[in-house]
């Protein structure tokens, strides 16, 4: 269906928005934190097929989430100018406050209090289920590096939302 | 804290080896703080995965298509564009090649023969060829006719006339 898409098929391309446009809105959408941002990224993830080479190695989706999360990086480093909420090495500024229990919670509001590094991992290793090799090529950077990054993410994750979980 | 505890998120992504899991599994059996960090990761990654995520706007797919369809078309374009420059780099590394051949075989002190057959200007030559060199070969003849064919056809912009 990828090359059908690329060979000019409308149809088929209509087809694999169809199967995976949401999921990659969704996840545009918690990356970014606005709807705008959020668009953009998933129309350039399709376009980007065009240049891209799908290997067959993983599926079609965690293909499409590895083109999102690394062009979700280039349009952070293209707009580093503009004052960040995160330090630069991903760690927050304080501690996260905890939701209450009750509180009405979707991917984004869950991500929102991390980093862009942090939600990186997240999306890589608790959606897609990568492991950490994989997510050390997908981001280009150290094994070690996915593994201190995902422990610190999690502790944020673990500070927000310690009143959703069974004592 | 406990000392196994920087290996509990590597055994809940799956990440640790046979003997290490195993080793971790039984201070697991013994561990409450270990256990209930393992618990916590657990419950996390429920919560994370049952997340609602929000809905893609209803006249994003055409738009989408729109954006892929301009990119196919430019790229397209932008192939034939390509092949159509490298072609001429092509002629042009060929005819420097060519007429520097034939310059350096042929016999003068005067302007080269090759100036006074192609029409070519002074400068254009002498940046390709070097001065007063000397030779005799019956190929030279047909390696400028080469050279004076290519240079009228690079420069037929209205300075020279076939």
């Amino acid at each position: 269906m990828l090359r059908q898409a690329h060979r000019g098929e409308t149809a088929a391309l209509e087809e694999l928005i169809g199967r995976h446009g949401t999921y990659l809105y969704g996840i545009a959408r918690s990356l970014c934190g606005n709807e705008h941002d959020a668009e953009d990224l998933v129309q350039e993830v399709f376009v980007a097929t065009l240049s891209a080479k799908f290997r067959g190695e993983s599926s079609v989706r965690t293909w499409l989430v590895a083109i999102l999360v690394r062009r979700a990086a280039m349009l952070r480093r293209s707009m580093s100018r503009q004052p960040l909420r995160m330090d630069s090495t991903g760690d927050v500024a304080k501690a996260p406050e905890p939701l209450a229990s009750d509180a009405k919670v979707d991917l984004a509001v869950m991500l929102e209090a991390l980093s862009p590094e942090h939600r990186e991992i997240i999306v890589l290793r608790e959606l897609q289920q990568m492991s950490y090799e994989e997510i050390a090529l997908v981001l280009s950077i150290p094994r070690g590096t996915v593994e201190s990054r995902l422990h610190r993410a999690r502790e944020q994750l673990r500070l927000r939302f310690k009143n959703y979980f069974d004592v | 804290m406990c000392e196994h505890s920087d290996q509990i998120h590597a055994y809940h992504d799956g990440e640790l080896s046979a003997p290490l899991r195993a080793k971790l599994e039984a201070h697991l059996a013994g561990c409450a703080e270990c256990g209930r960090e393992l618990n916590e990761l657990r419950q996390m990654a429920r919560l994370l995965v049952a997340a609602p995520m929000a809905q893609m706007p209803a006249d994003l797919p055409a738009r989408i298509v729109s954006s892929f369809e301009n990119a196919r078309r430019a790229k397209d374009s932008g192939i034939r564009k390509l092949a159509g420059w490298l072609n001429a780099a092509a002629a042009v590394i060929l005819l420097a090649a060519t007429v520097r051949m034939s310059g350096m075989m042929t016999r003068g002190t005067e302007k080269p023969a090759a100036e006074a057959s192609t029409g070519l200007r002074d400068w254009e030559l002498t940046a390709v060829m070097p001065p007063d060199r000397q030779v005799d070969d019956a190929g030279s003849a047909d390696l400028i006719q080469v050279a004076q064919w290519m240079a009228r056809d690079l420069s037929s912009n209205g300075d020279e006339r076939r």
